[in-house]
């Protein structure tokens, strides 16, 4: 049965690149250019893991994680942040937001995909 | 004098006659009397000073009182012969205003009488007493003729005995004092005591202070004045001093009784309070303090008198109403009046104010100055947060386009967007090695601007120092490996679980092993790790180019890769070493560096580390 993926990054080349590399493993991939797009998008169709930009703008990773694990439907699927180069203290925060685990960027494509499935597991 | 034949019969009995019309120059006297006081001559009238003259001058004044008396008398004294021999003679008599008649003879053996010894030693206890007697005594009688005196009067008046014997008491004293001597005297024999401090002038012309007291005594019916007299010089001196003193005095000085009434007060007061001498004495102290300390005064006079170091301020008030503030020490005095001195604070007091309003100016300016800074640092702030937003925001820009073409390269590099012949795998490669480098440039400038921002937060916990220290030597022994350098690690068995932060040690660690290996192009890159009292001590060792001596110092400054030839032959931002220096100070640690130009180098890190055993 084929996974599904809920990408929310803002970034084109990075949603292309994250997507590009998910797709390639066999996964569907539903992608979200911004914080509340994406939680409409979760709570429409609830997702097997979501990939969490952190940076983002206008409402960051951190409220939209918050937001996310407020839906009831979504308290169970996997949140993995993407992050760039995190400073200690990121991760606390991070993780008391409601992810499960952090990716560092940048997304290595040998890699991108394993730690993903690490997080979720 | 009596028949002949009396007389032949006293001369048998070795008995003398005489009769002197008082104060007549000559007297009448028998043969035997002249043979008893060594006279050769057979004169029957004699002068009055030979008379008496032969008489003991310790007896002398004795006898004349006795001729003086007026009344029967018996005395001996001692005749003295021109030889120098003395005589006792027992002398009898009696007279009246006008005469005097008497009779001599020797006394038993020519000594004196045995019933006489009480007497005698009477005399020579009031001798004694006379000779020890520090002043001067003296006894003459209305006409001033000298009766007695003791020794002192003659060494302090230099006189001889026989000089005074001769002397009137008014030439003693200086000629402007004589008048006022002369009237004492007459006081002294008009009732019966009187004293005067006068200066007694010696024979050599110099004078001294002695206090004189002057009884009257009746010698026989003789009115007399015993005199004594005591040097006051030396109390004057003192009293000239203390007046000196006082009245020189820079304070105020002011003398009271026990009612607070003044007696006295010095120039200074005077000065300070506005009065003369003559209107300050008998002022009340309420007089001159201000009105609200008048009911105080009942108070500082208890507490003077109950304490010998009475010290307190005053606001004192002039003669024309001023004000003006006085420290006040006062005492009682042996006479049971108050002396007090009086400091005038006011300058002192000024002084404090000027200073107390320096002070609260100077208070103001600092304040002024602290809310100038604490805004200037407040802005300070808000560049440092928009700096610091600046930084997040571009790194996270910055990253974000490498993030893909790092990740597009390495997805094209794999093979997953189609073949790829090995010029395209060659230059791609490239673009990502480029691709890293430009990453970990911005990730040192934004850790660097961190760090100085003292935004960079440490977070200790417990992890696994081994595996760390040995994941970081794995992941550089490829580089050392590409460079064919010798890597040699020495791990310390014991060293298993730390706590500090993790990431940070991880980073010096790196920073440290990597430049080793950048600047070592042929030989042995080596690292030890030991733990020692709780801290880490990691000891990187290379054969490389080596630093400079002058240049280990700026070592660990930002920007300061030391030689732009080397620069660009060693790829690198030039912030490892200045983020290691940092890093290892945040963590409670330091990092040397020695070297050797062309020999190597060797950086020891030690970082405290809680460790398990």
């Amino acid at each position: 049965m084929t996974r599904t993926v809920l990408v929310i990054e803002d970034n084109e080349q990075n949603r292309y690149l994250a997507t590009f590399l998910l797709e390639a493993a066999g996964f569907r991939v539903v992608a979200a250019t911004d914080g509340p797009a994406g939680v409409a998008l979760a709570r429409s169709a609830p997702p097997d893991i979501i990939v969490l930009d952190v940076q983002l703008p206008a409402m960051d990773g951190y409220q939209v994680a918050r937001a996310l694990r407020s839906i009831a439907a979504l308290d169970r699927v996997p949140i993995v942040a993407v992050t760039s180069y995190a400073m200690a203290g990121d991760r606390e925060k991070i993780l008391a937001a409601g992810c499960n685990g952090y990716i560092e960027k940048p997304i290595d494509p040998e890699t991108f995909v394993s730690e993903v499935q690490g997080v979720t597991t | 004098m009596g028949s002949s034949g009396q007389g032949a019969a006293l001369d048998a009995a070795q008995v003398g006659t005489f009769e002197w019309e008082v104060g007549q120059p000559r007297l009448a006297w028998s043969a035997w009397h002249a043979r008893l006081w060594g006279f050769a001559s057979d004169e029957f009238e004699v002068a009055y000073t030979a008379f008496i003259g032969r008489v003991h001058l310790e007896d002398r004044a004795a006898y004349e009182i006795a001729l003086a008396a007026r009344t029967p008398f018996r005395c001996e004294v001692r005749v003295v012969w021109p030889d120098g021999s003395e005589r006792w003679i027992c002398c009898a008599g009696d007279g009246d205003a006008t005469r005097v008649r008497g009779v001599v003879m020797p006394a038993t053996d020519g000594k004196r009488p045995a019933i006489e010894d009480t007497l005698r030693h009477e005399r020579d206890f009031s001798d004694a007493v006379l000779r020890s007697l520090p002043g001067i005594l003296y006894l003459y009688d209305r006409e001033g003729r000298f009766l007695r005196w003791n020794h002192n009067f003659e060494r302090v008046t230099g006189y001889s005995a026989a000089e005074i014997a001769t002397m009137h008491p008014l030439q003693f004293f200086p000629p402007g004092r004589q008048d006022e001597v002369s009237a004492r005297i007459a006081e002294v024999f008009a009732h019966g005591a009187s004293s005067i401090e006068v200066e007694l002038l010696a024979k050599d012309g110099t004078t001294t202070l002695f206090h004189f007291t002057g009884v009257e005594l009746e010698l026989g019916a003789k009115p007399c004045l015993v005199g004594v007299g005591i040097d006051v010089s030396a109390r004057a001196r003192a009293e000239a001093r203390y007046r000196i003193l006082f009245d020189y005095a820079p304070d105020g000085i002011v003398v009271a009784d026990d009612r607070s009434y003044y007696l006295d007060a010095n120039a200074s007061a005077c000065r300070m309070m506005g009065y003369a001498h003559d209107e300050f004495v008998g002022l009340h102290a309420s007089d001159i303090v201000v009105p609200e300390t008048q009911s105080q005064i009942t108070e500082a006079l208890r507490e003077i008198l109950a304490a010998a170091d009475y010290h307190r301020e005053w606001e004192f008030r002039r003669k024309d109403g001023s004000g003006f503030p006085a420290d006040v020490m006062a005492t009682l005095m042996p006479d049971g009046n108050l002396l007090a001195v009086i400091r005038d604070v006011s300058a002192r007091k000024q002084a404090e104010r000027t200073l107390r309003e320096l002070n609260e100016s100077l208070e103001h300016k600092v304040e002024d100055r602290t809310r100038e800074l604490h805004a200037a640092l407040e802005r300070a702030e808000d560049a440092d947060r928009l700096k610091s937003a600046f930084l997040a925001t571009m790194s996270h820009e910055l990253r974000t386009p490498l993030n893909s073409i790092i990740g597009f390269t390495g997805i094209v590099l794999k093979g997953m967007a189609g073949p790829l012949t090995l010029e395209q795998t060659k230059q791609l490669g490239m673009v990502r090695a480029s691709a890293r480098h430009l990453l970990a440039l911005i990730n040192d400038v934004l850790d660097l601007s961190k760090i100085e921002a003292d935004q960079l937060e440490i977070h200790p916990a417990r992890f696994d120092l081994r595996a760390v220290l040995e994941g970081v030597v794995a992941l550089l022994a490829v580089q050392a490996e590409a460079k064919r350098l010798a890597l040699v690690v020495s791990i310390e068995p014991s060293i298993g679980e730390a706590v500090t932060d993790r990431r940070r040690v991880e980073q010096i660690v790196i920073n440290l092993l990597n430049n080793a290996i950048k600047f070592t192009d042929r030989g042995t890159v080596s690292l030890d790790a030991v733990v020692v009292d709780g801290r880490l001590r990691v000891r990187v060792r290379d054969t490389g180019i080596g630093i400079r001596a002058e240049d280990l110092a700026t070592l660990f400054q930002p920007f300061h890769q030391i030689d732009n030839k080397i620069t660009r032959r060693h790829e690198g931002t030039g912030l490892g070493l200045a983020i290691c220096g940092r890093l290892t100070a945040l963590l409670g640690g330091e990092v040397v560096a020695t070297s050797t130009l062309g020999a190597g180098s060797e950086f020891i890190a030690t970082i405290p580390v809680e460790v398990d055993r």
